[in-house]
């Protein structure tokens, strides 16, 4: 129970629709999302496939906990190889569609080949075909998703994308409900290299659970006794943009590519003016919380922006002016684009201009020329093809590696490392490259009480939060609710009908990643990849608590050490045969 | 009188005053004050309390307050 027990499989190249039965071996060992999601990926994937040729792949998932009524399991999962660096990714989206895939019959989708033509995949209630979408090539994704409502209906939930998937921008992502992204690393680029402009799902069915009584009584518990408790309510007071203020005062905020960690002007980005602008609230399916804020400022709006936009897309830009930070946000989500890599590129691209090295035409804090990168990308017009690069990219071309702010070629999110080292680690060695979603140790270095200018105890500390996202982001939950992995088990336990201990699910959430691991391996990355731009190691922070700080390389690389001798990897980041038997990974 | 001003963010603004504003916390004289002998006094929860900002920069619970002083209470947060 708590599964459909049914794969729909989709080769786009001949148009063959199938259906097949979970792999329920896998399901018990990975659960769903990102787990199950890349052991498939693992066991169909070539070795060397090109993510942008046909024998890639991407799935989108479901949970067990998925179209229940567990709080906060809304998002669907999507895995594939990333066409920005060749890893395994995994990215999630928020809004209804993972429950709606579910209600129409499906624990999961797996797209393979490329369309000789622009399609677009139709799943209601366990029937699929593919569709002409010739009519909606070109057009941005809030258009494209109002017009597959009018032809199937306004219940039916979308996931697609702009023209930056089409033209196969390596960061562009998938939208869905308008605002929603699984943003990172690339998906919607390998949408748009199979010629896919969009997945619409309708469903009026439900999830079996073995024990219902007891999966209510189990949820109640959780929603009053944790989830609506002052550990998580901030999600709904203010969602993400708390967290400007809370950099700025930890000195962790991004500013002007990183070359500063505190922002003049935050206040103009901080949660108190976001929360003046406010249109609106909004919850994904099954939400208790309800983070999504619209907002509506002058002419602009958006459901956003979050954290990640407006440090990235704001302050590390040098722009401090919230209507800009809240149009370059609506311009990405209508384009297809992902804020954090756009916004990192763009910053790069002026300190390039800034060292006399490229003059691309931005300038920090210009916020014409800001304003005008989005749509150049998205269409590989002018500079666009150039930023198109991404910051790795550009870096290659024309130099500034010490000050290019990416690792495994995806561009730094919102957490400035030398105040918060464990996150430096965090980012060297997420699957998916500089990544906040795989371990966020910030919460409690920069944040909390721990002190973040060390390295001792932060191997172990990244280590535990990684398992511990992977097993999360595998059930699905979503990263706001602060949940122990007993209340996991406490929920999935009348949902399987079988009784789940949370030390299980800790040794799932290490097997999870362990095979991110290995599928990375495989594709020739090595410990070597696991590093961090030299500024980082070099250049004294400027600005905020940690002024003059850096991230001694000696200390970074005894914490890589530590964490892999933890990890039961050998000294290049390979794990050992023991870990993978222990881990059933062989 | 030795006053601080404490303003409070997310589910925290319950224990300020309704109408948002700042409030205002007298210092009792001739005793150490911390932030943490403030959380007690004020009846904040310690552990429902994440960043503490003393003039805009992260402090400890242990940092002594002084007249004129303004404070940030933020609350534990979760996610990325």
């Amino acid at each position: 129970m708590g599964y459909i027990n049914s794969v729909l499989r989709v080769n786009l190249t001949t148009g063959e629709i199938s259906r097949e039965g979970l792999n329920r071996k896998w399901a018990d060992l990975y659960y769903g999302g990102k787990g199950l999601g890349i052991k498939y990926l693992y066991q169909e994937l070539e070795p060397g496939t090109d993510p942008l040729s046909d024998g890639n792949k991407i799935i989108l998932l479901t949970g067990p906990f998925t179209g229940t009524i567990v709080p906060c399991s809304g998002k669907l999962s999507v895995v594939t190889k990333s066409p920005l660096n060749g890893a395994a990714l995994d990215c999630s989206v928020g809004g209804n569609i993972a429950g709606e895939l579910k209600y129409a019959g499906y624990d999961m989708v797996i797209l393979e080949g490329k369309s000789p033509e622009p399609v677009y995949l139709v799943i209601e209630d366990g029937e699929a075909s593919l569709m002409e979408a010739g009519f909606l090539w070109g057009r941005g994704t809030l258009d494209t998703e109002k017009e597959l409502l009018k032809l199937h209906g306004e219940g039916a939930r979308v996931l697609s994308i702009g023209p930056a998937g089409e033209n196969i921008i390596p960061y562009a992502c998938l939208t869905s409900e308008l605002y929603r992204q699984a943003g990172r690393g690339g998906a919607g680029a390998v949408f748009g290299s199979k010629n896919i402009k969009a997945v619409v799902v309708r469903g009026t069915g439900g999830v079996g659970v073995a024990d219902m009584p007891g999966l209510l009584k189990a949820a109640q518990k959780a929603m009053r006794e944790d989830l609506l408790t002052d550990t998580n309510l901030w999600a709904y007071t203010d969602g993400t943009p708390m967290l400007v203020e809370m950099s700025q005062n930890s000195g962790i905020l991004p500013t002007r590519n990183f070359q500063q960690a505190t922002f003049e002007g935050f206040e103009s980005l901080a949660s108190p003016s976001m929360q003046k602008a406010r249109a609106g609230k909004k919850a994904c399916l099954s939400c208790g919380l309800g983070c999504g804020n619209y907002t509506v400022k002058g002419a602009a709006r958006v459901e956003g922006p979050e954290y990640e936009t407006l440090s990235i897309g704001g302050s590390n830009c040098g722009i401090a002016d919230l209507e800009a930070v809240v149009k370059f946000n609506a311009l990405c989500d209508d384009l297809g684009l992902d804020t954090i890599s756009m916004g990192s590129t763009i910053a790069f691209a002026m300190e390039m201009t800034e060292k006399g090295i490229k003059d691309l035409g931005l300038r920090f804090g210009d916020v014409s020329s800001y304003l005008e990168a989005p749509e150049l990308v998205a269409f590989r017009k002018g500079k666009g093809m150039e930023l198109a690069l991404g910051v790795r990219g550009l870096s290659e071309r024309y130099g500034g590696r010490e000050f290019a702010m990416q690792v495994k070629g995806l561009e730094f999110p919102g957490y400035e490392p030398r105040g918060s080292w464990g996150m430096g680690l965090a980012y060297a060695t997420a699957p998916r490259g500089a990544c906040h979603m795989s371990a966020w140790p910030v919460a409690e270095e920069a944040y909390g009480e721990r002190d973040p200018y060390t390295v001792e105890g932060k191997a172990g500390l990244v280590a535990d939060l990684q398992h511990y996202n992977a097993l999360k982001f595998s059930l699905i939950l979503c990263d706001f609710w602060a949940l122990s992995f007993d209340l996991m088990a406490e929920l999935l336990t009348p949902i399987l009908g079988r009784e789940v201990a949370a030390g299980e699910l800790e040794l799932a959430g290490e097997r999870i990643f362990n095979l991110l691991r290995l599928f990375n391996t495989r594709e020739g990355f090595t410990g070597k990849d696991d590093t961090l731009p030299d500024r980082i190691f070099n250049q004294g922070l400027v600005g905020g608590p940690g002024a003059g700080k850096i991230l001694p390389r000696e200390e970074f690389t005894k914490m890589l050490g530590e964490y892999y001798r933890l990890r039961g990897w050998d000294a290049n980041g390979i794990p050992e045969k023991d870990t993978l038997i222990r881990l059933e990974l062989t | 009188m030795s006053i601080v001003k404490v303003d409070f963010r997310g589910p925290l603004t319950r224990y300020g005053n309704n109408d948002g504003s700042l409030s205002e916390y007298e210092l009792p004289a001739d005793s150490v004050v911390t932030v943490q002998d403030m959380l007690d006094k004020l009846g904040v929860p310690s552990h429902h309390v994440g960043l503490v900002a003393v003039n805009g920069q992260k402090a400890a619970r242990s940092t002594v307050l002084k007249e004129g002083y303004k404070i940030i209470l933020f609350p534990v947060v979760a996610g990325g």
